[in-house]
């Protein structure tokens, strides 16, 4: 059967279609979750906002504009809410907006994709630099390679200029992409020095 | 396809089709990337340094809910939508009674206002108006008078007036079977103490200064002064007085002011005092009229006073009197007897 795409998808539930809005719930759950989740460390907090944004979703569905990206869609919703969660600061003593500028993102080199490339020692080093990004860069980077937005539903969704998305992404690449650049023995120096800044020292090295 | 081939580093890591074959591998046999890799492009050590990011960008400790938190937030969800659902059906219910009940109070006062209500004609001083009652009756209102009815009129079964002042009726006859009466063929006018049943016919009612009188023009009427007091049926030309629980009945054509003549903008007097006629104008045109000697006021007037206007009634009867007429503040006229030489 040909996969409904998102446009018929949000029709459909804006239609008032229960099973439409089922899937919805389906498909992105754990998509918010995760996102929610990087953002607060607080897995009830999180649960109690995704589900307060779908049943806002049903409610005032005869006020939604008929959109093309759902996941955006979601992510921005349930990120208002954590926001809106931390600043009322009712339920949820420990957290403060500050919370809200964490982005927990962990570089695992034991993922199947590492493994599958035989490219342990090159992605150790990238990994060390990763882990160094600031929390908005690692939220560029998690927004764009693995929930696939656009540069465009990033800058909205961090509140932030396209120019901004770009030069977050930029900065991090512009470190990484020496990474990739050097030969296997500097990887092999740089790792024994790692937990000096690598982003600085790469190009440091370089000269 | 060529295009690729100048792809740069960032070129590659901007492409989202790039990142979802590096993510999700070949999509089919002519997948688009999996064909330009094995063309052996130019690029093809950027190509894997961009692979590598990506491929290293990705692999983050994954972050999954457990499949029952998943079904448990679901179900409140659900919850919480029934529950809004239910009270939506129930203000909406409170709406739809409050509405009806705001609508039932509005109707009901509307239909006691309109039933109640009374429609009233006033005529000023000097003024005469003509109105014409629903069921096409004539009421000719002379000045400084009212005349009352129910707005309802039809609802009210018996057609009913009120009389303040003087009135010409010409009542229309409803009545088919002179045997049987319907109340709503009868027309009542009520004057003071007095009541005019009447069933089609012309006659006038004078109702002023404590005294009702009845003049019969044409018709038969009934006038009484209660349900249990005895009712006197008048003839054409007759004519009843009421005043001080007196009553008197008469002739029209033997009654010193002859009830019609106002109609035509006229007093016809016949032996009438001067004292009455002052009374007559005060009552069409309002203001007083003083008598310089008093006992003017006995003298008896035979003749016919044209009332076109307040001033020409006045100096009419100044003439009549061989007087001189000087006028005071607030519609005064001081009469004062001219002497002669």
């Amino acid at each position: 059967m040909e996969q409904m795409n998102d446009q018929q998808l949000w029709t459909l539930f804006l239609q008032g279609d229960q099973q439409a809005y089922h899937d919805i719930y389906a498909l992105y759950y754990q998509n918010l979750y995760s996102y929610g989740l990087r953002k607060v460390n607080e897995p009830e907090l999180v649960r109690d906002c995704i589900q307060d944004l779908f049943v806002n979703l049903w409610s005032g569905r005869k006020n939604l504009n008929s959109t093309d990206n759902i996941k955006y869609y979601l992510l921005a919703s349930l990120k208002n809410l954590l926001i809106r969660a931390a600043t009322q600061n009712t339920r949820w003593q420990g957290i403060d907006a500050d919370t809200l500028n964490q982005f927990q993102l962990e570089f695992n080199l034991e993922s199947e994709y590492i493994r599958k490339e035989n490219m342990s020692l090159q992605a150790k080093a990238l990994m060390d630099a990763l882990d160094q990004l600031t929390p908005r860069q690692k939220e560029v980077l998690y927004l764009r390679y693995f929930e696939e937005l656009s540069f465009e539903e990033i800058a909205d969704l961090l509140d932030i200029s396209v120019r901004a998305v770009y030069k977050l992404g930029y900065r991090a690449i512009d470190a990484l992409k020496l990474i990739l650049n050097l030969p296997k023995s500097d990887i092999l120096m740089l790792l024994a020095t790692y937990r000096i800044e690598i982003s600085l020292s790469a190009g440091h090295f370089l000269r | 396809m060529q295009k690729f081939d100048d792809y740069s580093f960032d070129d590659f890591l901007e492409d989202i089709s790039f990142i979802r074959f590096v993510k999700n591998g070949p999509q089919g046999n002519d997948d688009v990337w999996q064909q330009w890799v094995v063309s052996n492009p130019p690029n093809l050590d950027t190509y894997s340094q961009a692979r590598r990011y990506i491929l290293t960008a990705i692999s983050i400790t994954p972050v999954k809910d457990t499949e029952e938190n998943r079904s448990a937030v679901w179900a409140k969800i659900n919850s919480r939508i029934a529950r809004q659902a239910k009270i939506a059906v129930m203000t909406k219910r409170i709406k739809i009674w409050s509405y009806s009940a705001a609508a039932a109070l509005l109707l009901f006062a509307c239909g006691y206002w309109y039933v109640t209500s009374q429609i009233i004609i006033q005529t000023g001083f000097g003024e005469q108006r003509s109105v014409t009652l629903p069921d096409n009756s004539i009421v000719k209102l002379n000045a400084n008078s009212a005349l009352r009815y129910p707005r309802a009129w039809r609802i009210h079964g018996v057609r009913e007036v009120w009389l303040n002042g003087e009135a010409f009726f010409r009542v229309q006859h409803l009545n088919k079977q002179p045997q049987q009466v319907k109340p709503s063929e009868r027309f009542v006018v009520h004057a003071g103490v007095v009541q005019v049943q009447v069933l089609g016919t012309e006659f006038n009612v004078k109702s002023r200064r404590n005294h009702v009188t009845v003049s019969l023009t044409k018709g038969k009427i009934g006038v009484s002064t209660g349900k249990n007091n005895p009712q006197f049926i008048l003839a054409p030309g007759e004519a009843v007085r009421y005043q001080d629980k007196k009553i008197v009945r008469t002739a029209i054509n033997r009654m010193n002011n002859q009830p019609l003549a106002w109609t035509k903008n006229q007093m016809i007097v016949n032996g009438i005092t001067v004292a009455g006629i002052i009374e007559n104008y005060e009552d069409t045109y309002g203001g007083h009229i003083i008598l310089e000697n008093p006992a003017l006021g006995n003298k008896r007037i035979d003749g016919t006073i044209s009332m076109t206007s307040k001033d020409a009634t006045i100096y009419m009867l100044a003439n009549l009197l061989n007087a001189t007429v000087e006028p005071r503040n607030n519609g005064v006229y001081y009469i004062k007897l001219n002497h002669v030489k």
